[in-house]
């Protein structure tokens, strides 16, 4: 197993990566930060399970996704009224600023409207260029999970993008 | 061969199929427009998930992380304001205390000066009661001067005043 300092190097180089599946992850732009943070820290206070892995960033995936989750349920609980309509499509509240094209921004959008196992692969599988063997074993399911998860969350994306393509003309 | 399955689709255009699979889907992709037409927009949800999901910049101070942070930030700069100003006062307050005492030490007539280094708490100790004697001698001298008796304060309490009886004419 690497020393301390190598094991926080490495974090650290695949920092901006889980920066850029939180901001998928998250339902608030304003959770990622704080999620990201704590993952690392999480990261780190398990150094030990890491054992002899050969991925840092699959890894340290496993733990912000269950960071992930665990800020998404918080900040449902706390929804006020307002929010309770977005909340109810599944939708989280947009963060304007994260995307400037109005067209990647309606695909983001349909990719963090897919429940929360779905987006989860659709993340590692879009933006990690993961296989499905290597998300399994990410994500600690089976191959067959993964198949027929990411199966289903394109079924749902190729709606969302005909629906759009639909409405541009 | 059949038309395969959409899920086997979805594995030819992630490259999840095994070669000899992999060959006879590409070959049949290519003579029949269904799956054809299938498999491209596969490939569509695929590249615009990816490039929409690459594109998320994450920037915190728009999402109001930022904000939040100067607010956590806040109370530390007080404090730390807080410590500066009472370090500063101390500062200040010790360095007029000094001052007074060099007054009252200019006092003391020439030969009755300690020579001893002042910052020694045992000359310091010693000389305590000689700077109270001396600054008593200086403020009592003018009451002297007029007769008037001094009493001390532990008589104060118990000072009974004399009983004066009315003269006759």
């Amino acid at each position: 197993m690497a020393d301390k300092h190598e094991f926080e190097r490495q974090l650290e180089s695949v920092r901006a990566r889980l920066v850029r599946s939180a901001a998928v992850l998250c339902w608030a732009g304003a959770d990622v930060e704080d999620v990201v943070q704590e993952t690392l820290l999480e990261a780190l206070r398990s150094r030990q399970s890491f054992g002899d892995r050969s991925s840092v960033l699959t890894w340290a995936y496993v733990i912000l996704t269950r960071v992930a989750a665990r800020v998404n349920a918080r900040r449902r609980e706390r929804a006020v009224a307002t929010d309770w309509a977005a909340l109810a499509d599944g939708l989280p509240p947009v963060d304007g600023g994260l995307i400037a094209d109005e067209a990647h921004r309606a695909v983001a959008d349909a990719v963090r409207r897919l429940p929360q196992r779905q987006r989860e692969m659709v993340t590692l599988h879009f933006l990690e260029d993961l296989t499905y063997a290597e998300i399994s074993t990410a994500l600690g399911v089976s191959v067959g999970t993964v198949k027929a998860t990411i199966f289903e969350a394109k079924a749902s994306l190729r709606t969302a993008l005909c629906a759009l393509q639909k409405e541009s003309r | 061969m059949s038309c395969p399955s959409d899920e086997t689709l979805v594995m030819f255009v992630d490259g999840e199929l095994d070669a000899p699979e992999r060959e006879t889907v590409a070959r049949h992709v290519q003579t029949c427009s269904a799956c054809g037409e299938s498999v491209a927009e596969m490939r569509a949800v695929n590249r615009r998930g990816r490039s929409a999901l690459r594109e998320m910049r994450v920037d915190v101070q728009r999402d109001g992380t930022k904000a939040r942070r100067r607010w956590v930030l806040r109370p530390m700069a007080v404090a730390a304001a807080i410590v500066i100003v009472v370090s500063v006062a101390a500062v200040v307050w010790m360095k007029g205390h000094g001052a007074s005492e060099r007054k009252v030490a200019q006092l003391i007539p020439p030969h009755e000066r300690t020579t001893r280094p002042a910052t020694n708490p045992l000359a310091t100790a010693r000389a305590a009661p000689r700077l109270m004697d001396a600054e008593f001698e200086r403020w009592s001298a003018g009451y002297r001067r007029k007769r008037i008796a001094l009493v001390p304060m532990e008589e104060v309490a118990v000072f009974e005043p004399p009983e004066v009886r009315p003269t006759g004419p």
